[in-house]
Parts: structure tokens; C-alpha cells; sequence
């Protein structure tokens, strides 16, 4: 008996361990990053937009990100009609279910880290009701902070790469 | 022995200070409050608040009716701005409001003529709630008496006799009511209830200013902005409402939701929502039936006619 808790005990620490080096080596996007225009982004030409399905996304101005080992937190500023806007997202990183929402738009996310990139998958509904998907993917890459996003609606689908500068 | 203690230590440290940073981290669940004193309260700071008008939905009417004859109501509010009617038709529905006679016949102008050809303003909720707030005025001091201002742009349908006289018709479902909020409430240091749909509230919509972006802009107030669920997602709260008093409400500060809406107003689970229907006498007007799908075909809907006998198939 003795034998088997010292095995177990072992095994916990061993995994947690493992698991605290393994978020160290984890990047951190932490920052306020502006988007670098120009042929480093890239995006397909979007669908036009049909009936039940979901906007196209705004131009963002800037992103504000502040990363704990629990959460990501996202503050887009965002151009729109009229003016600008601030849009905050805050991802859990345990893998359970985030929500957030955009005027009528909600987005069920969950995030995965997949070596040092974070890949956030989203269901995209309202009113309870499901009208696309998407999967963005964040990563670090010589101090730039890459985001290719891939979004799947009634209308088709539309990928981009966002590349972004801190600034 | 040492191997399992200090194993076991390393464990109990990581697994406390996870489970402090978790719980340090994790936003707190939005609790559930007395919607009318809620809303009610939120007139003493805010003069204008929104009420996310939920289309036809039988509950959305139940609570407006409560938190109209709650007997704080008059003391607090002096207006009502409304998406159900057209703002043509302000002085006779003055007239009606008051308590002055008004035939049927001209009142129903006010909801069956806005700029939408649609079917929902003739579901007889939205006449009863004009008649409920002559009813309530009856018992009040002048003083004390609402006003229901009528939000959807002046609008002749005479006047429309092809699709490209109604496209050619220009009118802003935002920038009026915002006018009539500003000149008829703020500048007149009133205050006002506003009941309109989800999108007409959103606060920073990605779609351009909308109604109550007009009105805090133009009129230089924040207002105070009430969506139902899931218009607006309690579970971004961290919340869900299963067990929660119907009905309830939660505030959003604190969420990621601040900045869009004030408060989340829950009225019961999505699957037991009722709708208003079309009444049977309306259905069997012959000639209501033919002006609203004239209407509805003009607007560009050439299934007009099959949706309307559908509509009254479910009048029961």
C-alpha cells in the first residue's frame, strides 16, 4: 500500500512538473501589438455576406493582450462605421469553454496549445442558434505575433494571416 | 519514505498555489436581481433606459406591462418611446394616451402602418400595450401621466405604389427616434423608457451608430441598456439561469460585456417561449389580409400571400 501511494505521488509530481516546464517554454503575447499592413498580411477575398450568416470581421486598429497562466485576455480596438470600438474576449486556457460575445454574436471557445501555438476554436451562433465556425491560430515568430484565422459560414470559407508588431 | 513526502509536497505546493490562482483569476458569477427595482433604479442615474423589445414574444410583453403598472413607474419615468408605431400618428395616439375617445379604426393606424410591411406590430400585444398605458394614465394625477412617443419614421403607404417608390423612400429607423428622444426627453429634463429590438440597443454595434448610440452621442447622456437572454448571453456572465426567479436580472459590469450592455434580462428558458399570433378576426379580414401582403410583396417577399395563410393557419 505503502508502495502504491509512493508510485502515485511520484507520478502526480512527475506530471505536474512536467506540466509547469512544459507552460514555460509556452510564449507569452502579452503586449499591445498593431497589425503590419501591407504583403506580410495576407487574406482571402471574403464571401459576400449572405442572410443568417455572420459579419465579416471589423479592421482592427490594435489588439491589447495580457496572458496569465489560466486566461488570455483580448482587447481589439476595431474600426466601425462612425468611429471605433473596443472589443474584449477572455479565453480560458484550462481547455474548458469560454464564451463571448460581439453585439448578437457569441462565440464558444475553446483554447488548445499545439506545441507554442495557441489554437482557439469557436462556434459561432445567435440567438442560440449556430451559424459558422472558427479557428484561429496565435503564435510567435521573430518578435511579430502571427494570427491566421479561419472562418467556415453558410456563405463559404474565408481564411487570413495577420501579422502584428509590438507598438 | 522521503522520496513520497517531498513528492508529496511538491504536489500539495503546485496543486495549492493552481488552485489560488485559479480561484484568484476566475470571474465571479453574475446573481440574479429583481428586474423591475433594477430597471427602476437605473432612472435615478440614467435618464433614458433601453428595453430590448423581443418580437412578438409573449413574455417580453408580460414584463414590460409589469414594470409599467409597477406603482413606482410614474414617479420615475415620464415617457415611453416605442419601435411599434408611426411617429405620423403622434397626435392622435396623444389623444388615445390621455384617455380622449379614439375610434378602432384610426387607432390601429398607428402599429399597421409603421415603415416595416411585416406581420409582427399587428399581434395584439402590441395594441395592448398602448391600451394598457391609457388605463394606467386613467388612475394618475395629470402630473404623473405617461407619454408614448411613437419611434418609427413618419411613413404614408398611399403613397408607395411600386418596389421602387418604397427603395426610393428615405428614412433612418435610428437617427429619428434618437431626435425624438433628444428634443421630446432630454431637452425637456424627462425621462424615458425606450422599448425596442436588440439591435437598435447594442451599445459600440459594429454595423454603424444605432439608436441609442444616437442618443447618447447627440443627446450627451449614457443610457442604460437592458437585453433579454440569449440576446445577450448570461453564460458570458458565467452564469446560467436554470434555477434562477423568473423574471430576474443580472448587471454586466465587471464582464466583457460592460461596454455593450448595462444588464441581462432573464425571462425563462428559450423553450418555453410563446409567441403572439395574428388574432382570428384580423385573419379574417379580407381586407387587412390584402394590404399586408400587398405590403409585404412591395417590400420584396414573393411568398407574401402563402406566409400569411400560414401565419393564420396558427391562429387558433
Amino acid at each position: 500500500m505503502t508502495r502504491a501511494y509512493a508510485t502515485a505521488g511520484y507520478l502526480l509530481a512527475l506530471t505536474l512538473l512536467t506540466t509547469a516546464a512544459a507552460a514555460q517554454t509556452r510564449p507569452d503575447f502579452s503586449g499591445i501589438w498593431k497589425p503590419v499592413e501591407g504583403p506580410a498580411s495576407t487574406s482571402s477575398p471574403l464571401p459576400p455576406p449572405k442572410p443568417g450568416g455572420p459579419p465579416p470581421p471589423p479592421r482592427t486598429l490594435s489588439t491589447t493582450i495580457a496572458q496569465s497562466a489560466t486566461e488570455l485576455r483580448v482587447d481589439r480596438r476595431v474600426e466601425r462605421d462612425g468611429g471605433e470600438a473596443v472589443i474584449t474576449f477572455i479565453y480560458k486556457l484550462d481547455g474548458t469553454e469560454s464564451l463571448n460575445q460581439m453585439g448578437p454574436i457569441v462565440f464558444r471557445t475553446k483554447a488548445a496549445w499545439d506545441g507554442t501555438a495557441l489554437v482557439l476554436s469557436s462556434v459561432i451562433s445567435t440567438d442560440e442558434r449556430t451559424i459558422g465556425e472558427s479557428r484561429d491560430i496565435y503564435r510567435l515568430e521573430n518578435g511579430e505575433l502571427i494570427v491566421e484565422t479561419t472562418r467556415q459560414t453558410p456563405a463559404g470559407t474565408s481564411t487570413s494571416r495577420d501579422v502584428n508588431r509590438k507598438g | 519514505m522521503n522520496v513520497l513526502l517531498g513528492a508529496s509536497a511538491i504536489a500539495l505546493v503546485l496543486l495549492s498555489a493552481d488552485t489560488a490562482e485559479r480561484e484568484g483569476g476566475r470571474a465571479r458569477a453574475a446573481a440574479p436581481l429583481d428586474a423591475i427595482t433594477t430597471i427602476l433604479d437605473a432612472f435615478l442615474t440614467h435618464p433614458v433606459v433601453g428595453l430590448d423589445e423581443v418580437h412578438a414574444d409573449e413574455a417580453s410583453h408580460a414584463f414590460r406591462l409589469s414594470l409599467i403598472r409597477d406603482p413606482r413607474f410614474p414617479i420615475l419615468v415620464n415617457d415611453i418611446l416605442v419601435e411599434f408605431g408611426n411617429s405620423r400618428y403622434q397626435d392622435l395616439l396623444d389623444r388615445f394616451i390621455r384617455g380622449e375617445p379614439v375610434a378602432d379604426e384610426d387607432l390601429k393606424k398607428v402599429w399597421q402602418n409603421t415603415t416595416q410591411a411585416h406581420t409582427i406590430w399587428d399581434r395584439p400585444i402590441y395594441e395592448d400595450f398602448y391600451r394598457a398605458v391609457r388605463a394606467i394614465n386613467a388612475n394618475l394625477p395629470p402630473e404623473r401621466r405617461l407619454r408614448v412617443l411613437l419611434g418609427d419614421p413618419p411613413f404614408d403607404w398611399d403613397a408607395v405604389r411600386t418596389p421602387d417608390d418604397l427603395r426610393n423612400r428615405s428614412f433612418s429607423r435610428s437617427k429619428h427616434p434618437a431626435d425624438i428622444v433628444v428634443r421630446e426627453v432630454i431637452a425637456k429634463q424627462r425621462r424615458a423608457l425606450v422599448i425596442y429590438g436588440a439591435l437598435h440597443l447594442w451599445k459600440q454595434s459594429l454595423q454603424g451608430p444605432n439608436l441609442i448610440e444616437h442618443v447618447e452621442k447627440d443627446g450627451g447622456i449614457k443610457a442604460f441598456v437592458v437585453l433579454t437572454h440569449p440576446h445577450a448571453s448570461l453564460g458570458v456572465l458565467h452564469t446560467s439561469p436554470e434555477s434562477w426567479p423568473v423574471p430576474s436580472i443580472a448587471l454586466t459590469r465587471g464582464s466583457t460585456l460592460e461596454n455593450q450592455v448595462d444588464a441581462i434580462l432573464y425571462l425563462g428558458p428559450v423553450s418555453g417561449k410563446r409567441e403572439s399570433h395574428l388574432s382570428a378576426a384580423l385573419c379574417s379580414d379580407a381586407a387587412y389580409r390584402e394590404m399586408r401582403t400587398r405590403r409585404m410583396a412591395l417590400a420584396g417577399n414573393p411568398r407574401a400571400g402563402e406566409q400569411l395563410t400560414n401565419e393564420c393557419a396558427a391562429v387558433r
